[in-house]
């Protein structure tokens, strides 16, 4: 699960790493209050997922009461639903700091670069000598040793060396705790009078964690996922919207994925990833029909059900319920346990279905089809 | 010969009375499986099934010589379980539960390190040699005895592959699903050593998908030093970055993750890539025969 800039900065600062004097606002009129006191230049960020805001025009540095206005009224509303404003720091250099979990070593990885706001990616291929990272064992920690390694690395002001360890070790801190799977400042500044500042701030946690961490759960913003994703996830389906006019249902998420994939070799798009979970119930079933089947881009679905735990007769019975409203073509294989009970359930229906009996058969009913 | 379970496994079922832990011991049972020994500390001293319920693995092992678990628990429990099953002496751990946190698996993955135990999954559906035993949770009615080793991340996509080879006449050795988890325990390149040394093995196919580097790891040992022939099938042509497909470890995070890249990676270390999921079956036959 990611959290908003905003909300990152909050985590950060309860630990103790600095970050810029900030206001978050919902409604134009509160940012006029922050203006007061704090003059200009400020920063306006848009609080939205995804990465480049900067280049996506989504973050606005402004120096009067007209260039505020027009920020707020650009970015608030339809674009972001609330706005960070931030005080504009006198900027000396920045940095790169972030904690990853490193699934080769599979441990975590902290690593630093000499450069701040950048893709770390980009720059551990392009310029690989200006990132250095440690990997750290989990049962003994962040170690001091290691900490040095990455400030004489960056090559700062030996002076500064207290406030980089304290912020390292505040940082692998709310990653151990909180169960991160990221944890970036990007940029660390380091300012004209000599001080860190986190400028922007990301982190994403482990959904398989949140159980533990209910007040982790509580800064989850929907807004910033596809509606028929909040559902799918509500009934226990893995649901991904893609961008093309087939609709795919399948029972585990690597049969889901071939499932797509044979869509696409049979020159077709896919509108989604459907997992129904390779135990899934008869609700479950019906509810992921419900949710391809109504998605407007869908133009046909492909049904791909091999049973083991979830038992053909189970998924047939599911589909039962849900063929009054369908209207759409249905590409239907279903093969594996009980997958006889299944079909003559299913052959008692008036669906406008093609059954088909193996996955080749699927991809030449999937080439030849009409809509 | 096989590899990780055979006659030989001696099981204890780690959360037998859960739900789905009753459900498939009696489903292993009827295929055979020697199911020595169950756990619930709540229960402990009770008989399901004719199976001796004990309140630790250590007194499991010690009463019933039990040397491989196969663990049922909710995701909490997970970790407590692997390392108290590694700590009691227990050889091969499969781990069946889905959604373990990541942080414990690193934790995990430390002790396993030092122990030397062999861990399969979480998030697996297990692991079967068809007619020796079965300790999982997959559809067995489709495997049939054989020499073909399958190894996959994925449940359903190896029924699929397994129905393709068994239709076509052709048997498995021993199917291994190491689980869709972005840290497991064995990892594909250690399934194929295993099968390299298993004299019943003849042919190896490997199942991959998007994310992480466990293909591409696999695909170097094959270039280097595997003896036997192998293809593979990677799913995930269609997937689109950032996204979760289902599986935990199935996410495209890096830009060698992708599909076309890990195939293209595969087909350089001279591994056969079967291009579609509806043709692994007959191209195993091409290459077998």
């Amino acid at each position: 699960m990611r959290i908003h800039e905003y909300q990152a900065k909050e985590i950060l600062k309860k630990q103790g790493i600095p970050v810029p004097e900030g206001l978050v606002i919902e409604k134009e009129e509160e940012a006029y209050n922050f203006l007061e006191r704090f003059g200009f230049p400020i920063v306006v960020k848009a609080q939205v997922h995804c990465g480049g805001r900067g280049k996506a025009g989504l973050v606005k540095i402004v120096r009067s009461y007209g260039e505020v206005e027009s920020a707020i009224h650009l970015l608030l509303g339809k674009i972001s639903h609330k706005l960070l404003l931030e005080e504009c720091e006198n900027v000396k250099k920045e940095l790169y700091l972030a904690l990853i979990i490193d699934r080769k070593v599979e441990s975590p990885r902290i690593i630093v670069g000499k450069e701040g706001g950048i893709e770390v990616e980009d720059v551990a291929k392009e310029k690989p000598y200006s990132i250095f990272s440690q990997i750290v064992d989990v049962r003994y920690g962040l170690l001091p040793y290691q900490i040095r390694r990455l400030f004489y690395f960056l090559d700062l002001d030996p002076e500064l060396l207290g406030d980089f360890s304290l912020i390292c070790e505040r940082l692998y801190r709310i990653f151990i705790n909180m169960e991160c799977t990221l944890c970036e400042i990007n940029p660390l500044a380091i300012n004209d009078n000599g001080k860190f500042s986190a400028l922007d701030a990301k982190m994403v946690f482990d959904d398989n964690a949140l159980l533990r961490h209910r007040d982790i759960l509580e800064l989850y913003d929907p807004v910033q996922d596809d509606h028929r994703e909040i559902e799918a996830k509500k009934y226990g389906l893995n649901y991904v919207k893609l961008s093309g006019d087939i609709g795919c249902i399948a029972n585990g998420a690597g049969l889901a994925m071939a499932t797509m994939d044979l869509v696409k070799e049979a020159g077709r798009e896919p509108a989604n990833f459907l997992d129904v979970g390779g135990g899934a119930t008869k609700d479950m079933v019906k509810e992921g029909i419900r949710i391809v089947h109504s998605d407007p881009d869908v133009k046909a679905i492909f049904i791909n059900i091999f049973g083991g735990i979830l038992r053909c007769d189970t998924f047939a019975l599911g589909f039962k319920e849900s063929v009054h409203y369908l209207h759409k073509p249905i590409v239907m294989r279903l093969s594996g346990t009980n997958s006889e009970e299944g079909l003559s359930i299913i052959k008692e229906l008036s669906a406008p279905l093609i059954l088909v009996r193996n996955l080749k058969e699927a991809f030449e009913k999937l080439r030849e089809l009409k809509y | 010969m096989s590899i990780l379970v055979d006659e030989n496994t001696r099981v204890v079922v780690q959360g037998i009375t859960g739900r789905e832990g009753m459900f498939h011991t009696e489903r292993m049972l009827k295929y055979g499986t020697k199911i020595v020994a169950g756990l619930s500390p709540k229960k402990k001293g009770a008989n399901l099934m004719g199976i001796p319920v004990f309140g630790t693995v250590c007194e499991a092992v010690k009463e019933t010589n039990a040397n491989t678990s196969c663990i049922f628990l909710s995701p909490p429990h997970v970790k407590d379980a692997i390392i108290e099953s590694i700590d009691s002496g227990i050889e091969t751990i499969v781990c069946i539960t889905e959604g373990v946190p990541i942080h414990d698996m690193m934790v995990v993955k430390r002790f396993l390190k030092e122990k030397g135990a062999i861990l399969i999954g979480p998030n697996s559906p297990g692991v079967i040699s068809p007619g020796k035993s079965k300790v999982g949770v997959m559809a067995d009615h489709i495997h049939r005895r054989g020499n073909v080793g399958v190894v996959s991340r994925s449940g359903t996509l190896t029924y699929e592959v397994v129905s393709q080879l068994t239709e076509l006449g052709i048997g498995q050795s021993t199917c291994v699903g190491i689980g869709g988890d972005p840290i497991v325990g064995l990892k594909f390149v250690d399934v194929l050593k295993l099968f390299d040394e298993d004299p019943e093995t003849e042919f190896i196919v490997m199942i991959g998908e998007i994310g992480g580097d466990m293909e591409e790891e696999a695909a170097i040992y094959c270039r280097s030093s595997m003896k036997k022939p192998i293809c593979a099938y990677i799913a995930g042509m269609g997937a689109p970055k950032e996204k979760k497909m289902g599986h935990a470890g199935a996410i495209i995070s890096g830009e060698k993750e992708d599909a076309g890249s890990k195939i293209r990676f595969l087909k350089e270390k001279g591994i056969h890539v079967v291009d579609s999921i509806a043709k692994v079956g007959e191209t195993v036959k091409k290459l077998l025969y």
